[in-house]
């Protein structure tokens, strides 16, 4: 890649404190050892999106995805770490640069009917930003939303009704729909089908898909449904407790996972091609993020672990031209 | 364009054509009391709002009232032959009149100070919620402080400094009663600010204000109705109380809690109408409000609605 | 399959008598069971999955109400039981596990004390014999130092540890049949795999037969024997897991499967099955399935019936797949 990616994220990191009540303030004026708990959702993590690529984000609930695509949208700002938009740093812009970053980074959340207000009418919900924003002029904007929804694959005479009349599936599609009145070059998609019956979910992703082609987005697409992932992404990258343990092009990916803990989770996938197997779990329980195991998040379940591996995290390195990994064993 | 078309055909109508109000309004009338106190409750403010048209005497003007008429027992006549269908006070006014203008004065009083105290409790809750931090903190122990002094205790403190009068009262009511308010927003913003559409709006590039008060705040509207009527109804028996220790309104614009107070001389001579019938009115008056304030905490609360 | 059938369900309706109208749920169903079998059921949300579980355990509540049909567990006659009939059956002949696991758990007492009561509840043994069984299925299901885990709350679990509970307290009798209601849906998949490591060895060993509720298919064809497909409160398909998976004879069945991604080329589009599920109370008159199929012409405005079309595969289908050429085709 010559030019600057898209969106880069420069050793980000997040984490979330949990102060004391006053209660417990007082507990610890009586010696009591009540202390601040402080959750590295996502630890140095450093990503390059380029334009019009899809990169799948997975791993296991807790791992810090949400997070991480939060902290891209712009909903959090990292504690440490920049957040490049075009090869500047979001923190550093302001007005109507800042404004045009945040615009074109849009969310489709996971929960249809939480993300989009209850007690706002579709045209509102899809109509307000670009009005607010001047996208858009007042006498246009009526026939603006019924091209969004039409874009979406909704109806726009149902463009009146509040979101608890509609299903799950065309929730969603109204969430869409409100991120693409924005004109965005990027959507965070966080479990955005997650929530949908099978054969809506492909009629979602297929939405997803015909708008990447017809309007050149990028996305990063969060998910923890592999076999979604492999479908659509064109790279994967694969964290586990807030860390980035392996990103590489889709199909080598799947292909030939190299961390120890890709392969375990590859290998977990039920596949609907796969009969009567016989499941070989891995061990043990995914581990609190409040207090993650010493050097490699993943030791205390890897199969290889090594006495290296308790001391000293394992630093995400090339392995191959476009994959990443990060693990001891790939040392030699 | 023709591949983003997912068959629109094959989505299917949305659910039911109704509005929230007409759902709310099918789960308020599940109960047949709530009903008869929505409607009796409706008849006291109309009389209250009508007071001047349909009472049979205006209390206040002196060339009609009479002394030689005071204290008359329930369906008495007076001297020009008018029936005192509730009898007469100790300065000769028609009862029902003087309770009918008393409740004016209850009511727009209580409502008033609900109105003021539920914009401001609003406001300082959304800030608190929306804000967090120390600023959360400041407010909430504020708050809490004032919830813990009972109200009719801040109410005479406030009342002995500043005086009589109506609009004394109010102050003094609203300064008793935000934190109520205050309280409930801040509950139900914090529960809000954490939905995903408040996310999306704030990736959407919406201002604060816009978030807070387009957003956030239509969403907590149901629990601030509740508390504001069933507040209302405090305000009104606050305002009767401290009427009736008389440090409430003057003596010319008599309340129902004045009228009661006037009374109560005459009740251990018999003469009981004159303090009970303003009494029975003001128990209507907070009963009423009181289930159907009930009845809105059961319509709009969301976990109970299918 | 020559094992013993320990559950036979003839023509199950259980209706939902609402304001809006009656919901016919589940809408004459039947299947049968044997010993040491799994049945995957699978169905989007809202197609009667749930209150099919239901009925089996005398669990339907008001407004809804078992209309018609049979039950038979063993050789003993489940519907028209009463309440007492079925407190003296359910826990100890037939069990449920539910998705959330705090549906069976109570969270204010310790482990040991739900196992225990559970237990005599059924049978009359000592304190530490019941103790000592719960131990045995702690340790069953595969959680690690039962001893420990017994005296524990179950908030001092994870969410898999807990299912595992669950899972525990449902063997803890030894039930003929379990009926498990999506029970993994909400654990990650190295946890689901774990729990599917264990239940399928405990079909193995034990003998238990097991009804799987899920929507995922790929679950269903990891672990079930056979597989019943649910749509709008009725089974439109049934057979074993193989050849339903491989050659889906109903149209529902064959977009399902096909609208899986790793069923479809990476990046193109996805088969998708168009439309959603109609509502209960306003099902199309014939195949409830009409408005969505491919296959619908003017014989489907007659409801088909459940038809055997081969050996052990049944499918409620005017025009399956598969078959048409061989029925209608043009030399024959
Ligand atoms: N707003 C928040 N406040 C405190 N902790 C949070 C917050 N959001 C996420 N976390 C914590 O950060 C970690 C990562 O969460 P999340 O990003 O949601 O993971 P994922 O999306 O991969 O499941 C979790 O341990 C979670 O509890
Ligand atoms: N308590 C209830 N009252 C009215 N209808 C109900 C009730 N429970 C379930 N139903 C109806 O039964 C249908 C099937 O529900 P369910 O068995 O939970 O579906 P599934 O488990 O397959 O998602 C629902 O669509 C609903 O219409
Ligand atoms: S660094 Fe060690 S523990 Fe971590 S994945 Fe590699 S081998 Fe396993
Ligand atoms: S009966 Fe007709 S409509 Fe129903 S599934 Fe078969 S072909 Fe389709
Ligand atoms: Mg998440
Ligand atoms: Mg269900």
């Amino acid at each position: 890649m010559s030019a600057a990616p898209l969106l880069a994220l420069d050793a980000v990191s997040k984490r979330f404190v949990r102060r004391l009540d006053a209660a417990e303030k007082i507990v610890n004026l009586f010696g009591g050892k009540r202390r601040e708990e402080v959750v590295h959702a996502v630890d140095s993590v450093s990503l390059q999106i380029a334009e019009g690529e899809v990169v799948g984000l997975v791993g296991e609930s807790g791992c810090g995805k949400s997070t991480l695509g939060r902290v891209v949208a712009g909903v959090h700002a990292p504690s440490e770490g920049r957040v490049l938009w075009r090869g500047r740093d979001v923190e550093s812009l302001s007005g109507a640069e800042r404004r045009e970053a945040t615009l074109k980074i849009q969310m489709i959340f996971q929960d249809p009917m939480s993300s989009l207000n209850p007690r706002m009418r579709v045209r509102d919900i899809v109509g307000e930003a670009p009005r607010v924003h001047g996208l858009v002029s007042g006498d246009e904007i009526a026939d603006y939303v019924d091209r969004m929804l039409l874009r979406v694959g909704l109806d726009p005479s149902y463009k009146s009704r509040y979101p608890h009349q509609f299903s799950g599936g065309q929730r969603q599609r109204i969430g869409i729909a409100r991120a693409l009145a924005v004109q965005p070059d990027f959507l965070v998609c966080d479990e955005s089908i997650a929530a949908l019956d099978v054969s809506i979910q492909a009629q979602v992703l297929n939405l997803f898909m015909d708008l990447r082609e017809d309007l050149g987005l990028t996305y990063l697409f969060i998910s923890h449904d592999l076999g979604v992932v492999e479908h659509l992404a064109d790279r994967v990258v694969i964290m586990y407790l807030g860390r980035v343990v392996e990103s590489a092009p889709a199909v080598e990916l799947f292909a030939d996972p190299n961390h120890p803990y890709a392969r375990a989770l590859l290998a977990e996938v039920p596949r609907i091609d796969t009969r009567k197997r016989v499941f070989q779990p891995v061990k043990g329980e995914i581990p609190s993020p409040l207090a993650p195991p010493s050097g490699c998040h993943f030791h205390p379940r890897c199969p290889h672990a090594k006495p290296r591996c308790r001391e000293q995290a394992p630093a995400l390195r090339e392995i191959a031209p476009g994959r990443m990994s990060a693990c001891h064993l790939n040392d030699g | 364009m023709a591949s983003t078309e997912t068959p629109i055909a094959g989505i299917a109508a949305p659910r039911r054509a109704d509005t929230p109000f007409r759902r709310f309004l099918s789960d308020f009338t599940d109960s047949r009391l709530a009903v008869l106190a929505a409607i009796g409750l409706a008849i006291v403010i109309l009389a209250a709002l009508l007071a001047p048209w349909i009472s049979p005497q205006n209390p206040y003007d002196l060339a009609v009232v009479s002394v030689f008429d005071a204290r008359l027992p329930p369906g008495s006549q007076s001297m020009d032959g008018v029936t005192f269908w509730l009898g007469t006070d100790g300065s000769g006014r028609d009862l029902l009149s003087a309770i009918l203008y008393g409740l004016r004065i209850s009511l727009s009083v209580g409502v008033a100070s609900a109105a003021i105290a539920l914009t401001i409790g609003m406001i300082v809750g959304l800030v608190a919620a929306y804000a967090g931090g120390r600023t959360e903190g400041v407010i909430m122990r504020i708050v809490d402080i004032q919830l813990s002094l009972p109200a009719v205790l801040i109410a005479l403190i406030l009342l002995a400094i500043l005086g009589k009068g109506i609009d004394k009262i109010i102050i003094a009511l609203v300064i008793a009663q935000w934190a109520y308010y205050a309280r409930t927003v801040r509950a139900s913003a914090l529960v809000e600010r954490r939905r995903e559409y408040v996310e999306a709006a704030a990736c959407l590039g919406l201002s604060h204000a816009r978030i807070v008060f387009r957003h956030i705040l239509p969403n907590c509207i149901a629990p601030l109705i509740v508390v504001g009527t069933v507040q209302t109804a405090h305000a009104i028996a606050l305002e009767a109380t401290l009427s009736f220790l008389g440090v409430g309104l003057p003596q010319t614009e008599p309340s129902l809690g004045l009228l009661i107070a006037n009374g109560f001389d005459y009740m251990l001579s018999g003469k009981y109408w004159i303090s009970v019938f303003p009494g029975v009115a003001l128990l209507i008056t907070i009963v009423t409000i009181n289930i159907v304030g009930d009845q809105l905490r059961d319509a709009l609360n969301p976990r109970l609605q299918k | 399959m020559s094992r013993e059938t320990i559950l036979e369900v003839r023509d199950l309706r259980t209706h939902f008598f609402t304001k809006a109208g009656v919901a016919r749920a589940v809408d004459g169903v039947s299947f049968s069971l044997a010993r040491g079998e799994v049945l995957g059921l699978v169905g989007e949300s809202g197609s009667g999955k749930t209150v099919t579980g239901f009925s089996l355990m005398g669990l339907v509540d008001p407004p809804g109400r078992l209309v018609s049909g049979s039950i038979r567990l063993g050789n003993e006659e489940l519907a028209g039981l009463l309440e007492e009939g079925w407190r003296r059956l359910r826990g100890r002949r037939i069990a449920m596990i539910f998705q959330d696991p705090m549906m069976t758990l109570n969270p204010v007492l310790r482990i040991d004390t739900q196992m225990i009561e559970a237990i005599r509840a059924h049978v009359d043994i000592s304190r530490s014999a019941a103790r000592e069984r719960a131990r045995e299925a702690l340790a069953r299901v595969g959680i690690p130092s039962p001893d420990e885990r017994l005296s524990a709350y179950p908030h001092q679990f994870s969410g898999g540890m807990r299912q595992r509970v669950a899972i525990a307290i449902a063997l803890l009798n030894e039930p003929d049949v379990i009926v498990a209601d999506e029970p993994t849906t909400a654990l990650d998949v190295t946890i689901q795999a774990q729990i599917l490591y264990e239940v399928q060895k405990l079909c193995a060993e034990t003998g238990l037969a097991m009804i799987w509720i899920t929507h995922d298919l790929a679950v269903v064809g990891g672990l079930a024997d056979r597989v019943a497909v649910m749509y709008a409160g009725r089974i439109v398909e049934q057979g074993p897991v193989d050849a339903v998976l491989d050659a889906p004879y109903h149209p529902y069945t064959h977009g399902l499967i096909g609208s899986v991604p790793s069923q479809n080329r990476r990046g193109t589009r996805l088969t998708q099955i168009p439309g959603m599920a109609p509502s209960l109370l306003a099902l199309p008159e014939g195949c409830s399935f009409a408005a969505r199929c491919p296959r619908a012409d003017a014989a489907c405005k007659v409801l088909p019936d459940l038809l055997e079309l081969s050996a052990g595969r049944t499918a409620r289908c005017h025009h399956p797949h598969g078959l048409v050429e061989t029925t209608v085709g043009e030399d024959a």
